[in-house]
């Protein structure tokens, strides 16, 4: 037993140090190579190892090594592991073992054998169809601008997009792309004291004159309101240049309306590094292209009535920044926002936390315009113990007792997203859970740039072990089912 | 204690009838132990809570106009209406009211429990989870777990009270399942025949959604883990016949990896941005 033992033992540990090593010797070999390397390690280790292989704790021993690998990884966040050469051979090793503990088994042809060969089989399917995916499937992607045809995709690596551009055999052009959004609805947030902070405990819809925690709701007060933002021109298409979250100086919220919730990360493909100190020497950016600081608002407020900007003491609570721009068309006022505490990329600009210092950080998009942006100014009308109370959408709250009330403003969510395509002379529609099959490809609606109406990022897939893969879960489905079906059986 | 009390106040007279009835149905089973004589309110009071928790989830779903599954605290109100279907079914076709106290109380506790998580009265579905898949796989996923905690519990019961392993058979005369130990195995028999074909859905329905089968989300990793635990556990009992205390054993670290899974993944760094989040 303990000799048995012993020599699995030795024998999972060689072959996991042999993987590692192999790891280390075929670094930066090309992936084809590879894949016949790890295919003739595994041949020589069943070849030499076969007896202990068919054994089931062998089996055990090698999942137990993927599962803490898995959990390991899960814990320091290292999703690179699951696609080193190391961690795939080993995925192989098991399976070999499965299929030699099967095979070890004398058939008997009844519904225990049948649901035992079935799950067993699955999971040998499933494993395998990985591995074939592991070394020849294909991913790129499009991204695409409406009415613009593509010959050229960026290759997708095992989790992110590349910059390296590869060939597609087919032009792909972008007819149509569109959003549905869900409605935006306020609602009221109840907050309750807990030591030192207010924690949200739950939010209630917005009913007339019903009452929560004593807070009763009245009813909505919306006006809109459009205000000039400094909008650039990137790589991906159009988006503003801020996040617009402002305050009139007692009752009214300023919040986006329509469909642009905040901001949005993306970079330009020509872009030049600046640095504008505030209140200082304009600054020539581009050829015709002139942006002169005007003023600094470290607490950025709007007054409606007035209709003037202002700050609200000095605190970096909203940081905005008055632009004068002066271009071959004529000269514009803008306002361009941050939120402070973090770098944020927008629109090619590169704004970030330096506000406080005195000066600006940006990257020069390669275009800039004014854009005006439809604000909504939203007022929630309450009542608490028969006083009014007003509440602004992620506004001060309003506290009593251990309670604190809060009108939120969920920004409108995308319901759906839904590309046209045209590949060759098909035209087709692609949306989430709705992928297009097109000669042998898969392609799939990835993901979209909320401020660019006309971008849309494609998928395309070309997986060699997607019917092996459906098969071996189905498989599985069906070896879980049979393996109930058959214990039932013995139990009555 | 306090944030509890809010919470329990704020979700209105179904909710509390639900409490106050797994409270009260928890008590006369468990005076009801070997006497039988509370059998007909403990199981009355045990209907209504489900009934109240049932009225509950659809009175979510209607209101939001989506399946009542995104946030942690809807969640756990989904397992407590999975966990007593499944006592229910097992009460009337195996006997087994002894359960019942510990499964009422379980109940009360996950619906206290989940006071601790904010009611988020409406959680829009994203695109990636509008699709038929949806609810077979929450679904398929709860009632699993459900089976499992049943497992659990049994192997509890078994470590706990060695000496009366036979409680069904002996105080309330169980026709089929007598063995704490023997139910636990067939619970979790059919707990991993869920697991599986929540897993077999799952990856389907990814590849639909997302153009991969497998994504390595440490949701979708603990799965696989809280899989082959289980998978270990079956191979153990067929393959070396392990029985009694090292089964029961194995069956509590294989629960407390579906906790892990269930709870304790949300809280990773690395499940953030994961697909799975819960809100």
């Amino acid at each position: 037993m303990f000799v048995k033992s012993l020599k699995r033992t030795l024998f999972i540990g060689g072959f996991v140090l042999i993987d590692l090593l192999l790891e280390t010797f075929l670094k930066g070999t090309p992936q084809p190579l590879k894949t016949i390397a790890g295919i003739v390690f595994l041949v020589i280790t069943f070849f030499l190892g076969r007896r202990i292989l068919s054994e089931y704790q062998t089996a055990g021993i090698i999942f137990s090594i993927l599962a803490v690998v898995v959990a390991y990884s899960t814990f320091l966040h290292r999703t690179d592991l699951y696609f080193t050469f190391w961690f795939n051979v080993l995925f192989g090793l098991l399976l070999v073992s499965i299929l030699a503990c099967v095979f070890a088994l004398k058939p008997k042809f009844d519904l225990g054998y049948i649901s035992f060969l079935t799950l067993h089989l699955s999971i040998i399917v499933v494993a395998a169809g990985f591995l074939i995916n592991a070394y020849g499937m294909k991913k790129c992607y499009f991204p695409l601008i409406k009415g613009k045809t593509m010959k050229e995709c960026l290759v997708m690596g095992n989790t992110e997009v590349t910059e390296k551009k590869t060939g597609f055999p087919y032009p792909v052009t972008l007819i149509d792309f569109k959003v549905a959004y869900y409605e935006s609805e306020p609602v009221i947030g109840v907050f309750l004291r807990t030591g030192k902070k207010y924690k949200l405990i739950k939010t209630f819809p917005l009913k007339k004159n019903k009452s929560v925690f004593g807070l009763k709701f009245k009813r909505l007060e919306i006006k809109k309101v459009k205000l000039p933002v400094l909008w650039g021109e990137g790589r991906e298409g159009r988006f503003p240049l801020g996040k617009v979250f402002l305050e009139q100086n007692s009752a009214w919220t300023f919040s986006t309306g329509d469909q642009f919730p905040g901001l949005v990360g993306v970079s330009s493909e020509k872009t030049r590094e600046f640095y504008v100190p505030i209140k200082e020497q304009p600054i020539v950016v581009g050829k015709s292209f002139v942006v002169i600081p005007v003023e600094f608002y470290p607490n950025f407020k709007y007054d409606i009535v007035e209709k003037r900007a202002f700050s609200e003491g000095n605190d970096l609570k909203n940081p905005a920044l008055k632009l004068r721009i002066l271009t071959p068309g004529g000269e514009k006022q803008t306002y361009i926002f941050a939120s402070s505490g973090k770098p944020i990329h927008l629109g090619g600009y590169l704004i970030s936390y330096t506000m406080d210092t005195g000066g600006l950080s940006f990257i020069a998009p390669y275009k800039t315009f004014t854009r005006n942006v439809v604000f909504s100014f939203i007022k929630g009308i309450f009542e608490i113990d028969g006083e009014e109370v007003v509440l602004l959408p992620e506004g001060e709250p309003y506290f009593r007792g251990k309670f604190a009330y809060r009108l939120l403003l969920v920004p409108p969510q995308e319901r759906e997203y839904t590309s046209i395509l045209k590949v060759e002379d098909t035209t087709f529609t692609v949306r989430v859970n709705h992928p297009f099959r097109y000669k042998g490809y898969v392609f799939y609606q990835n993901n979209y740039n909320p401020s660019n109406p006309d971008f849309s990022g494609i998928m395309v897939v070309r997986e060699p072990g997607e019917n092996v893969l459906y098969f071996g879960f189905i498989l599985m489905a069906l070896g879980a089912l049979l393996t109930v079906a058959y214990r039932r059986k013995k139990w009555n | 204690m306090e944030l509890i009390y809010y919470r329990l106040l704020s979700e209105g007279s179904i909710y509390l009838i639900a409490v106050f009835s797994f409270l009260i149905a928890g008590l006369f089973y468990l005076s009801s132990i070997g006497k039988r004589r509370f059998k007909v309110p403990a199981n009355l009071f045990f209907l209504l809570a489900f009934l109240m928790v049932s009225i509950y989830i659809l009175k979510a779903w209607f209101v939001t106009g989506q399946p009542p599954f995104k946030t942690m605290f809807q969640s756990l109100v989904f397992l407590v209406w999975n966990i007593s279907l499944i006592y229910f079914v097992l009460e009337k076709t195996e006997n087994l009211y002894f359960l019942g106290g510990f499964v009422s109380l379980f109940n009360l506790f996950i619906l206290i429990f989940s006071m601790v998580f904010t009611d988020i009265v409406k959680i829009n579905l994203p695109p990636a989870l509008q699709s038929v898949w949806f609810i077979p796989h929450v679904v398929l996923y709860f009632a699993g777990y459900s089976f499992l905690f049943i497992g659990f519990l049994m192997s509890g019961l078994y470590l706990l009270f060695p000496e009366r392993r036979y409680l069904g058979e002996a105080h309330w005369s169980g026709q089929l399942w007598k063995d704490y130990d023997i139910f636990s195995y067939r619970a979790i028999v059919y707990g991993f025949m869920f697991l599986t074909l929540g897993l077999s859905i799952g990856a389907i329905w990814a590849k639909g959604a997302w153009g991969s089968f497998w994504s390595w989300d440490p949701k979708e990793n603990w799965a696989l883990i809280t899989w082959f635990v289980y998978l270990t556990y079956l191979h153990m009992r067929y393959v070396r016949n392990w029985k009694g205390k090292r089964a029961a054993i194995l069956s509590i670290i294989g629960f407390a990896v579906v906790v892990m899974t269930y709870i304790g993944v949300n809280y990773l760094p690395s499940a953030q941005s994961a697909l799975h989040a819960y809100q």
